[in-house]
């Protein structure tokens, strides 16, 4: 069993394959050795998000280690192909959502991270650049000219 | 960026923008791109990251050390908006370095900054292991893209041919800098910044800039076994990109602006490598540059007619903005296998037969038929100091032809036979490196050639004609005068159909009266003549009464019989007078098919015009007992309906109801035609339409 410290000073105890599954963690068990019992601090990660994410873990301990980096090269990463349980998972509010990203990216936990990645771009699917901009609440910085310009730029990709 | 009220988590780091961008789809992400300065610069990173996932960039070249590689992407937006500001940012090129996991060479492409703000434009050059293959920007050419690639993957050539013997011409004067640049309403806003339309011939010359000497390759030959191997793994990476290219760029269309050519330029660049490496062949990164680079003014691929035995890329200038036109070959030994027979005549370029020969409808008339009023002046001479790069010139243009332009041969003897003659009957040869410059005049009107000889590996060699006529009203093509001569005086001309695409066919003068298609005559197709005519004679077919038909019964015969069953069938439209013609179709019309043929054959005036036009042309009359392999069949539309005329058949055939403009209806005939050939090359079609010059 592993000890896991969340920066609320929470602690998880969680089996050892669920918490290789973050490569951080298993990098620093390799570090530190079998035998050490210290929880491991992740100070970048709230516990409510180190909750999720270990249940992310838990239910996805059994499955295949994910592919070498150098495979990984498949152009189309569609954002359609989403387990069920996932879609089910990750169904949060948009805080929490990029928190598990943010978390899943610092874990390196790449089933994750793709999890949360893949639904943000579904979130940007069909909408137009307001909506967006209203969603992620980003602030619009072009100045008029340029948003000029880049209209222009995506002329091919509008109108249809 | 992020507002951070509410319950707002941080911020997004821009790797994790990436990952999700990454995870859009194309029109997403383009879309996606204009939220924010900040997406927009990271959707950049995506477009390379999520295309160039086998590239990783590398340190720029000392060399050039200008800038660094990843500042070019940033710095596309100011770019296109406020081109001072990027002028005064950036050095006037940088060089970016390119290593492909599927390339063996590492490629750098330098980019010119200052070409682009004058031409609106980017000027690149690839460095590739040593040799420096300079071309210009390009401007739009999706779908000339897809032709090329089309092309490409279907050219057994590449992927059958290992043999490296042959790759020097690289070093020299590839280096093609296009000076007349249209003031083209597709050219928009980022490019009117020079020289505007002045419709000149198309000039290459060498640019002492970048003349950087380059070292041959060494050419090492891999076992077939490993061969077939690296073959296989390229042809999925083949597949690859064609799967982007068929679902992402085909949707892009021409719409590149000049902000975003850093980021294209690497996608195209990283596809055109991935096509050499794929067919084995480094110099097809330079072969498509050359065809970029007159893409870039804006010119379109018209003709991807090529069937896989051989290629004939034949691109085109829209002559809507010039009075003069390109036309490209990339020739092929294959190709010139098939055609060794026209070799020979091509000795004489300037003149075309009348009639029998596919040489004759190649030459029917050079010019597209679209060419404007405001045609260039031919007299350049300032141009032709810049063409002095060439080295030495095939001279068999230059001797027969009536030529009163500077020769700019030089010399070079031709020894080698394979000349051929393609595009509008110019001969060419193998010789390097080679900008020609000819005028021609005499039965042609004063006629400018350009060509440029670009010498590939495999004996192959690309060039680039370029014609332009100062008086088109002079312009005549033999056929053109064999119309004259039989008292045709209806402003009707023979057109060379140049592709079945559609943009070509807009080119070819309206109303089209009758279409001519040379077609080999195969054991093929005379089996499924046969089934087609048992199929008819069993189910029946309108048979218009007023279908002016003729049966061949000589051999060799079929193209004068091609013309008669043009001219039969439209005789109210060419406004014949007493001439030789009328009398003719008058006498014919009294006979049966079968006999009219003879009344063809013994017209003596036909005999004598047919002489005299030859002779126009001086080329050498078919030998009658040449098995003759061609033949012509003639499309017209008579009462409502398509008929196939061909002399060899019993009857006409039926092809279904006509619409206004026979060409469209002929073009799906056409096809099934060079279906059922896919191995052949030996299609030519021309249409009799209403003269170009006439034309608004």
């Amino acid at each position: 069993m592993v000890k896991l410290s969340s920066s609320d000073g929470r602690e998880f105890v969680v089996a050892k394959e669920v918490a290789c599954q973050s490569v951080l963690i298993k990098n620093m068990l390799e570090d530190l050795g079998e035998d050490s019992d210290a929880p491991i601090p992740l100070p970048n990660v709230s516990g409510p998000v180190l909750e999720k994410v270990i249940e992310y873990a838990t239910h996805h301990k059994d499955d295949a280690p994910p592919p070498p980096e150098d495979d990984s090269k498949n152009i189309t990463k569609s954002s359609e192909d989403i387990e069920e349980w996932d879609k089910e998972f990750i169904n949060v509010d948009q805080g929490t959502l990029f928190e598990i990203i943010l978390a899943a990216n610092y874990l390196d936990m790449k089933g994750l991270l793709d999890l949360g990645c893949k639904t943000v771009a579904n979130m940007i699917k069909g909408k137009t650049v307001e909506e967006i901009r209203k969603t992620f609440n980003i602030v619009n910085d072009f100045t008029p000219e340029e948003e000029e310009q880049i209209r222009k730029e995506n002329e091919w990709c509008e109108d249809r | 960026m992020q507002n951070h009220k509410a319950r707002r988590p941080r911020a997004l780091p821009p790797e994790l923008w990436i990952m999700i961008l990454e995870r859009c789809q194309l029109p997403e992400m383009w879309r996606a791109r204009s939220v924010s300065r900040r997406i927009y610069a990271l959707s950049r990173r995506v477009f390379r990251l999520r295309l160039m996932k086998p590239w990783t960039l590398a340190a720029p070249q000392p060399a050039s050390g200008a800038a660094s590689a990843s500042s070019a992407a940033p710095r596309a937006l100011s770019d296109s908006s406020g081109g001072e500001k990027a002028a005064s940012a950036v050095p006037d090129s940088l060089t970016i370095l390119l290593v492909a996991k599927c390339f063996p060479t590492s490629v750098s492409y330098n980019l010119c900054v200052r070409r682009a703000k004058t031409t609106g434009r980017v000027r690149l050059s690839a460095t590739d292991g040593g040799m420096t293959k300079p071309s210009v920007g390009f401007k739009g050419f999706g779908a000339m893209f897809l032709s090329v690639f089309e092309n490409l993957r279907h050219d057994p050539l590449h992927v059958l041919i290992a043999d490296q013997a042959r790759d020097e011409g690289d070093d020299d004067e590839d280096d093609e800098d296009n000076e007349h640049h249209n003031a083209n309403a597709d050219a928009g806003a980022q490019s009117s910044g020079s020289g505007g339309g002045s419709g000149g011939p198309i000039v290459y010359s060498g640019d002492s800039s970048d003349s950087q000497l380059s070292t041959s390759q060494p050419g090492s030959l891999p076992t077939p076994a490993a061969m077939r191997e690296r073959m296989e793994q390229r042809r999925a990476d083949f597949r690859a990109v064609s799967e982007f290219l068929k679902h992402g760029w085909a949707s892009m269309g021409t719409l590149i602006p000049a902000g975003l050519m850093p980021a294209y330029d690497t996608l195209f660049r990283h596809v055109f490598a991935t096509f050499a490496s794929i067919f084995e062949r480094p110099s097809l990164t330079a072969d498509i540059e050359l065809q970029v680079a007159l893409l870039s003014q804006t010119w379109r691929v018209v003709d991807v007619l090529a069937p896989p035995s051989g290629r004939d890329l034949r691109l085109c200038r829209d002559t809507l903005c010039c009075g003069s036109q390109l036309v490209a070959s990339l020739m092929c030994p294959l190709w010139r296998a098939t055609h060794r027979g026209s070799g020979e005549r091509a000795e004489n370029p300037r003149e075309p037969g009348v009639s029998g020969t596919q040489d004759d409808a190649n030459a029917a008339t050079p010019d597209l038929g679209g060419p404007t009023p405001e045609a260039s002046p031919l007299s350049e001479d300032p141009d032709a100091e810049r063409v002095s790069v060439g080295t030495g010139a095939s001279d068999s243009t230059a001797a027969p032809s009536p030529s009163v332009g500077q020769p700019a041969s030089t010399g070079n003897p031709t020894d080698d036979p394979d000349r051929v003659a393609v595009v509008c009957n110019v001969a060419f040869g193998k010789a390097g490196g080679i900008v020609q410059r000819s005028l021609y005049r005499g039965a042609y009107g004063p006629l400018s050639v350009i060509r440029y000889i670009h010498p590939l590996m495999f004996d192959s060699t690309l060039t680039l004609v370029c014609l332009s006529h100062s008086d088109l009203e002079e312009h005549l093509s033999v056929v053109d005068v064999y119309l004259r001569l039989l008292g045709v005086r209806a402003p009707l001309r023979f057109c060379d159909v140049y592709g079945l695409d559609e943009g070509l066919l807009m080119m070819i003068p309206r109303p089209v009266k009758a279409v001519v298609l040379l077609f080999p005559y195969t054991d093929k197709y005379q089996d499924f003549k046969r089934d087609e005519q048992a199929r008819i004679a069993a189910d029946g077919q309108t048979l218009s009464p007023n279908v002016f038909f003729v049966r061949q019964t000589i051999r060799n015969a079929c193209g004068t019989i091609g013309l008669m069953h043009a001219f039969g069938n439209n005789e109210s439209a060419l406004d014949l007078a007493n001439g030789p013609l009328k009398r003719i179709l008058d006498r014919a019309r009294e006979r049966s098919p079968e006999e009219r043929a003879s009344v063809l054959e013994a017209d003596e005036d036909l005999a004598a015009i047919h002489k005299q036009s030859s002779l126009e042309g001086q080329t050498a009359a078919p030998d009658a007992e040449d098995e003759s392999l061609l033949h012509f069949i003639c499309f017209v539309a008579v009462d409502g309906h398509v008929y196939e005329l061909d002399g060899n058949k019993p009857f006409p055939i039926n092809h279904g109801p006509s619409s206004d403009d026979l060409m469209l209806d002929v073009v799906p005939i056409i096809r099934k035609f060079m279906e059922r050939e896919p191995d052949s090359v030996d299609f030519t079609v021309v249409a009799l339409a209403a003269a170009g010059d006439d034309r608004e």
